[in-house]
């Protein structure tokens, strides 16, 4: 039964509540003199997700853009925790009409911002604010990209990597120019890494957080479509194609590296992960690039950066960008919103990219960008800079790597990564967990599905 | 998320033993304002607006919302959370009939298990060891009830740091004894204990301070006299102590239990209600339902809501029944 | 041995116990310290050093400069000071109403107000915030403050503690023509600074503490409330534990000063009514 009639009466309530709650507010009105003045130039809000080093390359880089636009534009670049949290912040400041100028949104929350409808798409401004968009990567611009549009500027991607400890490689007599490709030779080099005293391990052989993202990564190496509809490319998908045999065997694999104490599992959070890399506690590590520069750093052993390996030998599939892009808020007046889609402009630029990357590990998605001096001093110095670039080259070229564009899919890491820990602690077996999961996930498909009117 | 003062509107548990003492005082309330007749017209004038400024924030902000929860509890919305279309008892039956939901409510109980035993436990002993008047104690009574001075997310930070894997102390001084490490916040069995220790470690400088004042409004005489009687300390501890502290104990089980089932920040800053949804209380789940994830499920949200509501609600009604007896009692 | 050297011996003994459970108690206060002090790389070591060995003290500074805490304190003063002095002005007059004037539905009022003390605020977040928002109160102080200035809580405290002047007290300012309002603001509140103490201490603590609406109602770190900025802090900053430490002890300073000079207030506002 739909009742069209009651939301409106509700909000009458609402609006009496107002009123009284308005009466209220004299009382505050001292207060409300302490809200920040008026600016004289264009304001632009940015809400994003970098925290740590990746935030201060970000404060940087909007540093510059101001300087540059000193008097005609000052952006604001405002911290929001880390995605999920700036979603639900996102989700809820619609409500509220409070809505940012710019705002970054990791890449499985694209569906749901493109559903929502409080975006312009990005290709529509980019010429106008002085970017050509043909200078950006084609593969990760077809992550972003619906109907041939492009919704959002790509501006931090990421690919997944193996990291290892070369040190560790010598001393357990690996060959360190040699690193494992697949996940079978994972675990062998791993069990020639871990390092026991009595009952006590000193060193893991390899560490992982628990994180659907790697399994998302795992679908691209595999060549396979994550959700269907090709990947919901092609329509709304409708169910994640999560209970096959080769997801099962990934699943197992992880599950068995942890429980037979190969590896450490490092729980959900991505800085436990890097901490036991980086402190020499376990000498692998899958991860994504983005934290490459701060992570080379930190270690005190020689860092070595390979490809992410494929599930299986002979499987040849991409990787899948991972990172965010930014959005520009529609409804906002004319020249504000010319300022918001000024500075996305600018961090798609191919200084601000290799500025960018070379301070993190995102890739730079300007093509232009790897040519500057910046960039090849960077990589001159750390030969592993350029290692995420190859590894997104081919990325979009099959349907399997254009990644699943679905607008419950941060839902859906969230169930993958209830399937990896019960699997991890012995509690299920792969082929219950993906099957509860999948089953799950179909009924939060359906809901989204409906909630959106189809 | 003091105990006492809870951030919620459900403080006044706190305050029930006084209710009784003050019953006949009350009775006097109603005899003072004489001759019985409901007021002058002037004076009806005056209570209103006396109570004017109480009562518009209670209608905007407490009868309203609530209205307007119970009635968002019965519809389906859309992805942006308005209602769309009137569901009846369904988001109900959705929390009675997913098991997830199961979860969450023994979760819940869990949470409030290990959090209020413990903080009491421990406060009590607290109080016991620094009620001697020895010289210096008031210095070890402020040292001992100094965790309550850090705010929630305070305390919920520091632990945040000691409990990580990679670079935790907890761990670290685990390992100057020779014990293997534990996943504190990471493994679904260790998760909601971890969780229970942080809130634990701060609330028992509350209840310590609360004991302690319970324990110093007995009378001496009454330890006097045992002892002249030549009881023991436990046999005091067993005989005085404990049954005139019962009162306060209840309280402080009552106002404790309301402030686990309300806990959100050091879910949200410690384990974010993971791993495997392990520490996903009631609240959390709320929060979770309408907020995270990038859902705005209003209407399911609202129906925990009126849940948590109603065993809050419960909670104070037992309350009440077992204080107006035991109050007299004690 | 002699009675006087067993009773000394025991004393001593009682005192080493209480240095040792203070020590464990108050553990975390000192690494958080220490750690505030040391570099990350002497954290993330394993095990974690326990001692600062050189004094990092730009932790401070990195802090300060990266994070807006001096700010977010003052916003969580501001906020919480504001609900102090609303829930004091409210509940004085409502309890006033219900304990010195005579009116129809006294008793129906009077436990609409109690019925509020029943509801988890958590119950009413969304309509609250949907609310909230429609008022465009969101990442401002009125949305941070208006829902809080009344509470059922404050108008019982202060209810009980009217009820023990005696009727007299009333009837005789009455008779020198003294109205409710000059009665109440000129005579009973001065004589009920005790209550008033207790009901502030009480609903500032509340209020300072709060957690899920502030991070809801709160969009910018400028209107945050030092809560939102320290679990903020946390997980912007999760690979510089010393950064995190260093906010911490920022954060709590004030308040462990508070804590310490006000101790005798904050218990007597804290214990009220857990003991009679």
């Amino acid at each position: 039964m739909i009742v069209d009639k009651l939301p409106r009466q509700v909000r009458a309530g609402g609006r009496i509540a107002s009123r009284i709650a308005r009466i209220l507010a004299l009382a505050c009105l001292a207060l409300a003199a302490v809200q920040p003045a008026v600016a004289a130039e264009e304001a632009v809000t940015l809400w994003h997700s970098m925290g740590g080093r990746n935030g201060e390359a970000l404060n940087a880089l909007v540093d510059e853009f101001n300087t540059a636009q000193a008097g005609k534009i000052k952006v604001t670049a405002i911290f929001q925790g880390p995605y999920g949290d700036a979603l639900a912040k996102l989700k809820a400041a619609i409500q509220s009409k409070q809505l940012p100028d710019v705002v970054q949104v990791n890449e499985i929350g694209s569906r749901l911002v493109y559903d929502l409808k409080i975006t312009v798409p990005f290709g529509d401004l980019a010429k106008g604010a002085g970017l050509d968009t043909n200078d950006l990567l084609k593969g990760i611009v077809a992550y972003y990209t619906v109907d041939g549009k492009l919704l959002s500027l790509p501006f931090n991607a990421s690919a997944p990597m193996l990291y290892y400890n070369k040190t560790a490689f010598k001393e357990a007599g690996l060959d360190p120019d040699k690193p494992p490709r697949t996940l079978a030779e994972v675990r062998t080099a791993a069990e020639k890494l871990v390092v026991r005293q009595g009952d006590r391990t000193t060193r893991y052989g390899f560490v992982a957080t628990i994180d659907g993202w790697l399994m998302e990564q795992f679908y691209g190496r595999a060549n396979l479509e994550y959700c269907n509809q090709g990947n919901g490319r092609n329509g709304l998908a409708t169910a994640v194609n999560w209970n096959i045999p080769e997801t099962r065997d990934i699943v197992t694999w992880w599950g068995a590296m942890m429980r037979d104490g190969v590896g450490l599992s490092a729980g959900r959070q991505n800085n436990d992960g890097i901490a036991a890399f980086t402190s020499g506690r376990a000498a692998m590590l899958i991860f994504t690039s983005a934290n490459m520069r701060d992570m080379i750093r930190e270690s005190k052993f020689d860092v070595g950066v390979a490809p992410y390996p494929a599930p299986k030998a002979g499987m040849d599939g991409q990787v899948l960008n991972g990172g965010a892009s930014i959005w520009v808020i529609k409804g906002k007046p004319a020249a504000k919103q010319a300022a918001a889609a000024k500075f996305v402009a600018y961090l798609g630029s191919p200084e601000a990219q290799a500025q960018w990357s070379t301070r993190t590990g995102y890739i730079p998605v300007n093509a232009k960008a790897v040519d500057l001096p910046a960039f090849q001093q960077a990589v001159a110095r750390n030969a592993e800079f350029a290692l995420p670039s190859k590894a997104l080259a081919g990325v979009a070229s099959t349907p399997a790597s254009r990644g699943c564009f679905m607008g419950v899919m941060p839902e859906a890491r969230q169930k993958m990564n209830d399937a990896i820990e019960s699997v991890i602690l012995g509690r299920d077996t792969a082929e219950h967990a993906l099957a509860d999961g999948q089953q799950t996930m179909a009924a939060s498909i359906a809901a989204y599905n409906r909630a959106i009117g189809k | 998320m003091t105990p006492a003062p809870a951030e919620g509107g459900t403080r006044m548990a706190g305050e029930a033993p006084r209710v009784a003492p003050a019953g006949p005082a009350r009775a006097s309330a109603h005899a003072r304002v004489a001759p019985r007749r409901r007021g002058s017209a002037r004076d009806r004038a005056t209570a209103l607006l006396f109570l004017a400024p109480s009562l518009l924030v209670f209608a905007t902000f407490v009868f309203y919302p609530l209205a307007r929860s119970i009635y968002l509890s019965f519809f389906a919305n859309d992805l942006l959370g308005a209602p769309v279309a009137f569901v009846g008892f369904e988001q109900y039956l959705r929390i009675v009939t997913d098991p997830r939901f199961a979860q969450v409510m023994t979760t819940t109980a869990w949470f409030v298990v290990l959090t209020v035993i413990p903080s009491i436990a421990i406060g009590l002993g607290l109080a016991l060891l620094v009620r001697p008047k020895i010289a210096g104690i008031g210095l070890f009574r402020t040292l001992l009830a100094t965790p309550f001075a850090f705010s929630a997310a305070a305390a919920a930070v520091v632990f945040d740091v000691f409990y990580r894997p990679g670079i935790g102390l907890f761990n670290g001084l685990l390992s100057y004894i020779g014990v293997p490490p534990v996943d504190w916040l990471t493994s679904p069995t260790a998760a909601l204990p971890s969780l229970a220790l942080a809130v634990v470690w701060r609330h028992a400088g509350y209840t310590m301070l609360v004991c302690l004042a319970g324990l110093e409004s007995i009378p001496d005489a009454l330890y006097e006299a045992s002892r002249i009687d030549g009881a023991s300390r436990l046999a005091q501890f067993r005989y005085i102590s404990l049954p005139l502290l019962t009162p306060t104990l209840f309280f402080l089980a009552v106002i404790s239990t309301i402030h686990a089932l309300q806990t959100f920040g050091e879910i949200k800053i410690l384990t974010h209600g993971g791993p495997a949804g392990t520490t996903t209380t009631l609240v959390y789940s709320l929060y979770e339902t309408a907020f995270g994830l990038g859902s705005s499920d209003y209407g399911l949200a609202s129906a925990q809501g009126v849940l948590l509501m109603l065993i809050v609600l419960v909670i104070t009604v037992v309350q009440f029944r077992v204080l107006g007896r035991r109050v007299f009692y004690a | 041995m002699t009675g006087s050297a067993l009773r000394r011996a025991w004393r001593a003994g009682y005192y080493a116990l209480l240095v040792a459970v203070a020590a464990v108690v108050l553990f975390p206060l000192y690494y958080a310290v220490a750690g505030s002090l040391m570099t990350d790389a002497a954290l993330v070591a394993f095990p974690p050093a326990l001692f600062p060995t050189e004094l990092a003290w730009r932790n401070y500074a990195r802090v300060m400069q990266a994070f807006p805490l001096a700010r977010q304190y003052v916003n969580s003063m501001v906020v919480s000071l504001a609900i102090v002095a609303g829930v004091v002005v409210t509940s004085v007059l409502s309890a006033y109403a219900f304990v010195f004037i005579d009116f129809p539905f006294r008793r129906t009022a009077f436990a609409a107000f109690m019925a509020t003390m029943m509801i988890p605020v958590e119950s009413l977040i969304i309509p609250k915030y949907l609310l909230v928002a429609d008022l465009g109160w969101i990442n401002s102080f009125p949305g941070l403050i208006v829902p809080f200035v009344a509470t059922g809580f404050g108008t019982f405290l202060m209810r009980q503690f009217f009820l023990t002047f005696p009727g007299e007290l009333r009837e005789a300012a009455r008779l020198d023509g003294c109205g409710h309002w000059r009665f109440a603001w000129t005579i009973l509140v001065p004589l009920s600074k005790h209550g008033l103490g207790v009901l502030a201490v009480y609903s500032f603590i509340a209020a300072y503490n709060q957690f899920f609406w502030p991070l809801l109602v709160t969009n910018t770190p400028d209107m945050q409330t030092l809560q939102i900025g320290l679990a903020s802090l946390d997980t912007a900053e999760a690979r510089a534990p010393s950064l995190i430490f260093a906010g911490v002890v920022v954060a709590i300073a004030p308040m462990l000063l508070l804590f310490y000079v006000f101790q005798r207030n904050i218990v007597r506002g804290l214990t009220a009514g857990a003991v009679k």
